[in-house]
This record gives structure tokens, sequence and C-alpha cells, in this order.
């Protein structure tokens, strides 16, 4: 089952490209926020930067090369910013043209797309904050109660290395079950909590395909996470630039693995409303 | 086709903009970080190093000195050009070198006076005493409130006690301590009255006076009571009784009363290691 969804959507890669535009739009955009912070010590955009970095980080982060430590930071923001003016309605666009690269005429159109997204764009922010915040929740809320209330002690700093890689896979199963939530909302137009109900449902049918979906493109970017926790290390041994090349690259990973993991679920998503209509 | 023209030309408008975005600080700043970083590579490896190996590093600040001379950190890329000469032997390179920085930095003093110093260290190594004597008059005259300053007094005084002429190397420490009293005695709340008690007891410790050293700690304890500097003499004449005079009962009591007295400076957890290691010792 798995190999068949992969295969449609990789079929619908070659015969529809633009359904690789929301994300590769989604990337640019993620590019420009990096590039736009990578020049914040520097005239003009210094002008806005210099005032908060000095304020909220320190003013050592204003000079070469602090202002790569900071980086990481900066960008994990301006990526939540990124996400919710720009990102939420790449994903519905993307859900959109996968509807319409299935539809009888099978045109797909990228503004039509765009506008559809823009239309539902309340429910599926509220869908990605609901993900993001679960996400958060398992991925650090654990390691945080243990460091709260254990003594540093050996057993405590394995169990919080246990925790994090749990907490990793919880938050991929955290997608897993609200992935069809995504399609739910442009494909079907249902209401936010119509949407969550019916991607659990879906979920729940079609679970490990729908876990295999997600998991496998996403251990890409779990090795990634091995080479970003590194990136203090990398970059003394290198340049400070470095950091800048890693962050590019999470771009790129990100547009790979979101790519086939909503794509994938799109395409279940689709397969499995023609095999209900069929049915009925 | 005039769509896509139109898209290239506003990416490359936008990348010619944002490539416009350099200042010269931070670029500056880049320069010197790379110039440093191939410097402390040198220095780890001056045996093997080779004179292009050092002229790589030397062209790189000296770009830094041409392109940004306004720079606050350009005299030290100065600094560092005279150094790399001095440590290949070239004295007379590295000392006009040392020279461009009170010609061309004179408002940075700081930096001035280090280069006296070298000038000075380098003449000393020329066997020139009077050319050196008179280069460290020019930073105790020139630049008195630089902490180079004040480590030109006891440097002479050792360079007596060095060369053996111990009537010289005397008076010299006794002008030095002075000169450190002084400084401690007008602003005991300052960086440079902690560094002039470190010195003042590097004089006394070189003519192996402790007793004079206690004497004189004891009476900036007594003084300054409340000061980072009364915590800090506390410190060092404890360690002078348990580890110079034997007196390891007092050098005790004096750690303890660190930790009571001035338990929030850092000196009251060296009191407390030293504490420590003390019981173990008995």
């Amino acid at each position: 089952m798995v190999k068949a969804v992969w295969s449609v959507t990789l079929r619908m890669i070659g015969r529809h490209p633009s359904v690789l535009v929301p994300f590769f739009l989604k990337a640019l955009f993620e590019g420009l926020v990096l590039t736009v912070l990578f020049y914040y010590p520097r005239p003009p955009l210094s002008v806005v930067f210099a005032e908060p970095v000095k304020t909220f980080f320190g003013p050592a982060f204003l000079h070469y090369p602090y202002n790569f430590n900071l980086l990481p930071t900066l960008y994990y923001y301006g990526q939540l910013v990124s996400m919710v003016i720009f990102g939420v309605i790449m994903y519905g666009m993307a859900m959109s043209l996968v509807s319409q690269a299935h539809s009888a005429d099978e045109e797909v159109r990228l503004f039509g797309s765009f506008n559809r997204a823009v239309r539902r764009y309340f429910p599926l922010l509220g869908i990605w904050i609901v993900i993001s915040v679960l996400s958060a929740l398992v991925l650090s809320g654990p390691s945080f109660i243990i460091k709260k209330t254990m003594q540093p002690t050996p057993a405590a700093i394995t169990l919080v290395y246990i925790f994090s890689y749990a907490g990793i896979a919880a938050a991929f199963l955290v997608e897993t079950l609200f992935i069809y939530s995504y399609p739910a909302i442009i494909i079907e137009r249902s209401g936010f909590i119509a949407s969550i109900s019916r991607s659990f449902g879906m979920a729940k049918k079609l679970f490990l395909t729908t876990v295999c979906i997600v998991f496998v493109p996403r251990l890409l970017e779990v090795l990634f996470m091995f080479v970003k926790q590194k990136q203090q290390g990398i970059m003394n041994l290198t340049v400070p630039e470095m950091m800048l090349v890693i962050l590019g690259a999470g771009i790129v990973v990100s547009f790979v693995t979101d790519s086939l993991v909503f794509l994938s679920a799109a395409n279940l998503f689709i397969l499995k409303q023609e095999n209900e209509k069929g049915k009925d | 086709m005039p769509r896509t023209a139109g898209f290239l030309c506003a990416v490359f408008l936008f990348a010619a903009c944002l490539g416009g975005c350099d200042s010269t600080r931070y670029s500056a700043e880049k320069r010197f970080w790379h110039a440093s970083r191939d410097y402390n590579k040198l220095l780890k490896s001056q045996d093997t190093a080779s004179a292009v190996d050092y002229q790589r590093v030397i062209d790189k600040f000296r770009e830094i000195t041409i392109r940004y001379p306004m720079w606050p950190n350009s005299a030290q890329a100065q600094f560092n050009i005279a150094q790399l000469y001095a440590m290949q032997g070239n004295m007379a390179k590295g000392k006009d070198e040392f020279y461009v920085i009170l010609k061309d930095y004179p408002e940075n003093k700081d930096m001035c006076a280090r280069a006296l110093f070298m000038i000075a260290l380098a003449y000393e190594k020329g066997d020139d005493w009077p050319k050196a004597l008179e280069a460290f008059n020019k930073i105790t005259s020139g630049y008195p409130e630089t902490g180079t300053a004040l480590q030109v007094p006891v440097h002479i005084a050792e360079y007596y006690k060095l060369k053996g002429k111990n009537e010289e190397a005397s008076a010299a420490y006794s002008a030095a301590i002075e000169k450190y009293r002084n400084v401690i005695s007008k602003d005991p709340n300052t960086y440079a009255a902690l560094a002039a008690l470190d010195l003042a007891v590097t004089c006394y410790a070189s003519q192996e006076k402790w007793n004079e050293a206690v004497d004189y700690l004891d009476s900036l304890v007594s003084s300054y009571g409340s000061l980072v500097i009364a915590s800090k003499a506390l410190f060092v004449e404890s360690v002078i009784y348990e580890q110079k005079l034997n007196m390891p009962d007092k050098a005790e009591i004096n750690y303890r009363k660190i930790i009571e007295k001035y338990g929030d400076t850092p000196f009251a957890k060296l009191a407390e290691n030293q504490l420590t290691a003390l019981k173990k010792t008995k």
C-alpha cells in the first residue's frame, strides 16, 4: 500500500511538477528569511534588528562571528512567522493541486489553488498550531519535567536522552494523527473540528500506511537533526558561515520531506475518498 | 519569456541590493577574525612555519589596516603585524611597525603603551638598555592611566635584578612599591588598584620580603575593610602565611574570616578551596 501511494505520488510529480510549487515557494520564503537574518548586523537591516538583538540577546551578537551563534535562534523565530503567514497557505495550496491533478481534466491551476487555500487560512492555521503545540509538548515536556524534578545524576541524564528520542517519535505520531486534516479542510471543505475528526478516523483506518508515509521521509529530518546538534562544533572547526550552510541545507531537507509527506498523504486521502465513493 | 526575464531581473536586483548591504565595521570584523585565526594557527606551529606563512598572515592584517584605518581594532591588526616580524627575529622591522601604531593611532592609548613596551623589550633584547629605559619612561609619562604603565616599574626592577645590579634593583623595587601604593590609595575601588596590589606583592616576593608584604596587606585590610581589595589583600596574606611563612594556623583563621566577611566576593570560594586543601595536609 505504501509503495503504491509513493508510486502514485512520484508519477504525479512527473506529470504535474507544479504540485511541488507550494513547497518550492515555502522553501524560497524560508530562504529569504534566512538571507535577511544573515544580513541583520549590517546596514540597512541593522537599523531594524540592532535594538531588539541588543535588548534581548546582548550587544555581542551584532558582531562577527557571534551573529552566527544567534542565527539558529533567530531563524527558528523567523520560521515560525514564515509558517504562520505563508507556510500553512502553501500546505493548503498543495492539497488543492493534488485534488486538481486527480480530477477528470487533470488541469492544475496554481492561482486557483492559492485562492482556495487563502480562503481556508484560519482552519489551516489552527491545525498547524495544534500540531506544533502538541509536538513541542511531547518533544520537550518530559525532558523539562525530569530536569526540574530530578538531580542531574547519570540515570536522569540517560532518561532525558531516552525521552528526547521518544519525543521525536511521538511528534511524528502527532503529525500522523493530524496529517489528513489538511486535505479534509481543502478537499472536503471541512471545518476545524470536523477536519480533526476526519483525520483521526482516516489515520485509525490506515494507521500503518500513514505511519510509514510520515515516518520514512521524516527520518531524513532526524538524520539532519543530528547534524544540527553538532552545528556549533562544526562551526568552530570550520568557519562561522558554516552555520548558514547548515540552516540552508535544512530548508532543502524540509522541501524534500514536506513534499513527500504532504503529497503522499493527500494522494492517499483522495484514493481512500474515491474508494469510499465507489462503495457507496 | 519577458516574464521570466523580469523575474530574473528582480532576483538580480534583490541580490545586488543585499550584496550592497556591506558595512565597513562588519567586513573589518570578518577579515580580522579570519586573520586572527591564521595568526593563532601560526603561533601553534611556529617551529614549522615558513617565511611565506608569516607573510601571508601579515598581508591579511595589513589589508585591514589599509582598508579600515578608522576601525578601532585596526591598531590591534598593526600590533599583530609588528609582532609577526618580531617573532621571525626581524626586530628592526618589528620596531618600525610598532612605531606606526604611535604615529597612526595616537588616540588608542592602550595600544600605544603596549607598542612602546614592545619597542622597549626589543631594545632590551638588543642590549640597548638606555633606549629601552627611554621607551619605558615614555610609557609612564605619556600613558600613565594604562595597564601597561603599571607593569613598567616592576619590569625595570626585575631587569636590574636579572643583571645582578642589586643596588639599582633595590631602589627600583622601592620606587615600584611606592607607585603601586599610590595607585591603590588614590582609588582603591578600581581594577587598576587590584592589579597594583598583585604587582606590589610581586615586588615584595622578588625581594623575599614576606613580613613587609604581610604588614602592607594588613594595612590594606584595615583601611579598606568593606571593599573588594580588602578581601583580595586578606586572601593573598593568607596564602603567604600558609606557603611562605609556614604559619598554617594564621592562614586558616584568615581563610575563615574571608568566607564569613567577604562571602559575596570571588575570594570566598578560593578561600574555601584553600581551607579544604589545608585540612587535607593536616
